[in-house]
């Protein structure tokens, strides 16, 4: 706070006239070093799953650390061969280790293995992909559940083989993982560059009918996991029917995120957190969430229009499948069609035809009233990324994309606006 | 002051796209991404720093009448309320200090914001405090989409009006 008048001191200035010393730093930023006891004030007050727990727990202990410094492609090479070997007899080799982009997340090398492949039978060479965290990331997650997630799927939906874990960075700098590399665009080939992280991503006429059926069939599936998938998935916590809490800790997430990471209080962020648990409803289906569901977050092959492998798993969790779809529908994941009044739901279809198709691949029924209390969440976790967490770690230099995610963060009164107009709605 | 900022600013983009660009390896797309980035960011603020101050100022009036309205909402029952109202006058009296500078309004400004936001936080959400945050939030949600209008995030560019009808 602000002192009162009568403890400021006036400082003369050079005119000689007596200047008041307002204060120049806001309190606020304990969070860039937080002590013991705040981590746990926090920890306390918006219980989160378990696994998420560590992770954030983790995170707020290294804050007061070093930023990212650049890390050579030789030292990722040296620590992937140290987590390779630690499941894979026989000879191996890793060549032309190379940086990927894309996403504001992670970092990642492509590389080739040669090796005699998973079950050690035969002479081979594939195609690799490191995912990596930096020291902070704009959004702070679990290497364990994305790889578990990613193995679980495995003939649910196309998803990248999942090869090696490293959860604790114990033979890389940071978290990581190694899956296959899939074969696949995220946009069509011919199309401009989007904005960063895939906003405004335009199908375009050509692609976006057969994709369309593909991404909602396949959202279809995995909120529908079945018993067998769930039973895989130890790193998640579980979801009850009829009851509210996975919703409720999926608020606190974000909530907790929010107070880890903000640099500026907004009262609608407050209002909204109440409206989100007085609100939240009962379970009526357990699915696997996506946490990142778009247009984006896939690859497809161009000359089938068929998605090879879905990506970004890192924000699944156990809930509501309502969740993906509010997300899809966000509005910085719309578009108009060429005809210039046809908005598009992830660049897809029009909203009616976008729910009714996933109805019919799903089995599951949309409910409108869980959609927009969804709707609010995702605000909600968005204004919690982009101008919580992409503040703070751009602050504390701890990305190799700072930048990327500072240019994220000017969407806050975007996303403000909508979170808005949605209280509005649903008063 | 020669140079000005808007000068210093408009060399450094300039050296940006017409030297570094080019020389910048064409295989390097987290380097070229970062470049049009970084020459982004820069043309933002030559754009927006000479409205900066204005621009604070209305925010700040913002918070005044959005803490004036919560007070008259929450009244005296809340153990917040005056911790609330000092932040308040502080801000009124920021505002009025023709010697305070930008940083020093938006750390006043700060300061009420998150008294406000403890107000809220200890109040029962009612029906009127919902209404009036959304309310009030508008005018400073407004401004902010037109500030980061060059972001190229808002999906209607025309429904956002330009910063300067709007400080």
């Amino acid at each position: 706070m602000l002192s009162g008048k009568s403890s400021e001191k006036n400082a003369p200035s050079s005119s000689g006239k007596e200047r008041r010393a307002w204060p120049s730093a806001p309190k606020i930023d304990v969070r860039q070093n937080p002590t013991p006891e705040f981590i746990a004030v926090i920890r306390s007050k918006f219980p989160v799953e378990a696994e998420m727990d560590r992770v954030l727990t983790r995170k707020m202990e290294r804050r007061s650390g070093p930023g990212y410094t650049p890390i050579s492609l030789v030292r990722l090479v040296e620590g992937a061969t140290a987590l390779i070997r630690t499941s894979t007899t026989g000879d191996f080799a890793l060549r032309d280790a190379r940086w990927l982009t894309g996403g504001a997340s992670k970092l990642q090398m492509a590389f080739d293995l040669d090796w005699n492949g998973p079950n050690n039978d035969a002479r081979q060479t594939t195609k690799m992909v490191l995912r990596m965290e930096p020291p902070e990331s704009v959004v702070e997650t679990s290497r364990r559940r994305e790889f578990e997630l990613i193995k679980a799927l495995e003939g649910v939906v196309a998803v990248p083989p999942a090869y090696w874990v490293d959860p604790d960075g114990a033979f890389l700098p940071h978290p990581a993982l190694i899956y296959g590399f899939a074969k696949g665009v995220t946009k069509p080939s011919s199309l401009p560059s989007a904005q960063v992280t895939g906003i405004g991503l335009n199908y375009g006429p050509e692609f976006r009918p057969v994709l369309a059926q593909h991404f909602l069939r396949d959202v279809g599936r995995f909120h529908n996991p079945g018993s067998d998938v769930l039973a895989k998935l130890s790193s998640f916590d579980s979801a009850q029917l009829g009851s509210s809490d996975a919703t409720i800790k999926q608020v606190n997430w974000w909530r907790r995120v929010w107070e880890e990471d903000r640099a500026e209080d907004i009262p609608l962020m407050n209002i909204a957190y109440k409206w989100l648990l007085e609100n939240a409803p009962e379970l009526d289906h357990v699915s696997i969430v996506h946490g990142d569901c778009r247009g984006g977050n896939f690859l497809f092959t161009e000359n089938d229009k068929e998605i090879t492998a879905w990506l970004d798993w890192e924000l699944a969790y156990l809930g509501d499948r309502h969740q993906d779809l509010a997300w899809s529908m966000m509005n910085a994941y719309r578009h108009y069609a060429e005809d210039g009044k046809t908005e598009l739901m992830s660049g897809f279809l029009p909203e009616n035809e976008y729910l009714e198709t996933y109805e019919r691949y799903s089995g599951l029924k949309v409910d409108r009233k869980r959609l927009n209390y969804f709707r609010m969440l995702c605000s909600y976790m968005s204004v919690s990324i982009c101008q919580g967490t992409a503040y703070r770690v751009a602050r504390g230099s701890k990305t190799h994309q700072d930048i990327v995610v500072t240019w994220l963060a000017m969407i806050t009164s975007t996303l403000l606006n909508q979170m808005r107009t949605t209280l509005e709605e649903v008063a | 002051m020669v140079p000005d900022f808007d000068l210093q600013l408009q060399v450094a983009i300039k050296a940006l796209r017409d030297a570094v660009a080019p020389a910048v390896d064409p295989g390097n797309s987290v380097a070229k991404e970062q470049l049009q980035l970084a020459i982004g960011t820069l043309s933002i603020v030559q754009s927006r720093l000479p409205l900066a101050r204005r621009y604070v100022r209305r925010l700040s009036e913002d918070a005044i009448q959005l803490g004036e309205k919560v007070a008259d909402v929450v009244g005296k029952a809340s153990a917040h309320i005056s911790a609330m109202k000092t932040a308040l006058e502080d801000m009124k009296e920021a505002l009025a200090d023709p010697e305070a500078d930008t940083a020093e309004l938006e750390s006043a400004r700060n300061t009420l914001i998150s008294a406000i936001c403890e107000v809220i936080e200890a109040a029962p959400l009612t029906t009127k405090l919902q209404a009036l945050v959304v309310q009030e939030s508008t005018s400073s949600i407004n401004r902010e989409r037109a500030w980061y209008i060059s972001s190229g995030f808002e999906p209607d560019k025309t429904a956002v009006a330009p910063i300067e009808e709007l400080i």
